[in-house]
């Protein structure tokens, strides 16, 4: 057995703060920063990445911060479990870090990893974009906020520039009902074929705000607003029920999917509705 | 390169090239070592604890699993820099002196070990469902070692052995309870 990365072409760097972390980030252009380890490190051993320079964010002052409106960028998946407030002001999120690998994973894995490692499949992406969050990011000059759905750029690809780090998302109070439905192969420590979160406020009987959102269905994880406008301001009842399936609809038509080992595009394209309308109506009281 | 030139020094005094984990209650001096390495690593390769194993190494598995601070982590996916000051338990900490425990056992008793290669990880996951929930369900029981690959048992039998040890648990504790 030999080590994951090798010493002699590998720097380790362990800051203790946001601005050291964003100074050794900008040591190397070849510079990753690591927290729970669970993808760059297999990454790394499949050789999918090669980092000059590893930056350990694990010691990195008041990254793991969880409060009612902001999740830090270290916050792993089990904090996010035994949060009583995430359960209840983001069940979509809690749903998705449920399924996020097995209890090894979910010990370790983070928000922030998650987020960056970029996968259109990424579990707490979709949950995320229908609640609303915002990234901040701590870069070398100043901090910047970006709408999450904004935050990616392509499979793997984030916004993020030289030495900028995702430090947290912040959520407004958002009311309604969220929900994550996902298609996977195999019930646990799979990924998803196709993922899809969804939000309903209801005032008054009837959709005060919608958000739909879809995974694995596009080169990033992706909003669907025509989706979304066909159920704002609809009554629940008959009409919600039609709404659903003209959201569902055009959340197939939204779909740009590829075939890959674990489905064909046809098939994703295909679930997509499926997936958008059962989150839909887990989220009608 | 960025126009940085000096490489900041942000590895601090006690991360150096020797430094200390603490693995099963005892403090275990790693010598010369780089702190990129995995935990699993650091354990088989330079600790002579090769109870953890060594099977995927992309955190799929489970059969290195090990405690850190309490939670149930792989040790393929965990640098050794993050264990420091973390308190350490492998499959060799569950019975040091040679007895087995419960749960070893009950495996045994049970059938549930085939090829056995999977069984360390199985049995630190299964100790630490015990402790936190006694009496699972089944569906916790999945939930618990849905991290944990078996390629040969078809899992009836490991399922089996840990409805046993939580049986006998529950009826030793009922005994103990007597007057």
């Amino acid at each position: 057995m030999s080590s994951v990365m090798d010493p002699t072409k590998v720097t380790y760097l362990r800051p203790t703060s946001v601005a050291e972390a964003v100074d050794a980030l900008r040591t190397s252009d070849g510079a990753r920063p690591i927290a729970g380890g669970t993808d760059l490190m297999v990454q790394v051993r499949l050789g999918r990445r090669r980092p000059d320079t590893v930056v350990d964010l694990s010691a990195v002052d008041g990254l793991a911060e969880l409060s009612e409106e902001r999740i830090g960028a270290g916050v792993t998946m089990r904090r996010l479990l035994a949060s009583e407030h995430a359960a209840a002001a983001w069940p979509a999120l809690v749903e998705a870090a449920r399924l996020l690998g097995g209890r090894q994973i979910q010990a370790m894995a983070t928000v922030g990893g998650n987020l960056c490692n970029a996968s259109p499949a990424a579990e707490s992406a979709t949950p995320l974009l229908v609640h609303d969050a915002t990234a901040r990011i701590a870069g070398p000059d100043c901090v910047r906020a970006v709408p999450l759905e904004e935050f990616w750029s392509g499979p793997g690809q984030t916004v993020l520039g030289p030495g900028e780090l995702l430090i947290a998302v912040t959520l407004p109070a958002t009311a309604g009902r969220s929900a994550y439905r996902r298609i996977e192969l195999r019930r646990s420590v799979d990924i998803a074929v196709v993922s899809a979160a969804a939000r309903l406020e209801i005032v008054d009987g009837a959709v005060a705000q919608a958000r739909v959102a879809i995974g694995a269905a596009a080169p990033t994880p992706r909003r669907v607003v025509a989706a979304e406008q066909v159920l704002e301001g609809v009554a629940v009842g008959p009409d919600l029920e039609r709404a659903i399936n003209q959201a569902a609809v055009l959340a197939g038509d939204a779909c740009v999917p590829i075939d890959d080992t674990r489905a064909t595009a046809r098939y994703r394209t295909a679930m997509i509705p499926v997936l958008v309308s059962r989150a839909l109506a887990a989220c009608v009281p | 390169m960025t126009d940085h030139d000096a490489t900041p020094d942000l590895t601090g005094p006690d991360l150096s090239e020797s430094y200390a984990l603490s693995i099963n209650g005892r403090d275990r001096e790693v010598a010369d070592a780089w702190l990129g390495e995995s935990l699993l690593y650091v354990l088989r390769e330079r600790l002579g604890l090769p109870g953890s194993k060594n099977a995927c190494e992309q955190g799929e598995c489970g059969s290195c699993s090990v405690m850190m601070d309490g939670l149930l982590v792989n040790s393929c996916c965990v640098l050794a820099a993050d264990a420091v000051d973390a308190d350490v338990r492998t499959v060799e900490g569950l019975a040091p002196d040679g007895t087995l425990t419960d749960v070893q056992q009950a495996f045994l008793d049970a059938g549930a070990v085939q090829c056995g290669f999977c069984i360390p990880g199985l049995i630190v996951s299964v100790h630490d469902l015990l402790d936190r929930a006694p009496q699972p369900d089944e569906l916790e029981v999945r939930e618990a070692i849905s991290g944990n690959l078996c390629r040969c048992t078809g899992y009836g039998r490991i399922l089996q052995a840990v409805q046993d040890v939580a049986a006998a648990r529950t009826a030793a504790d009922a005994q103990e309870d007597r007057p």
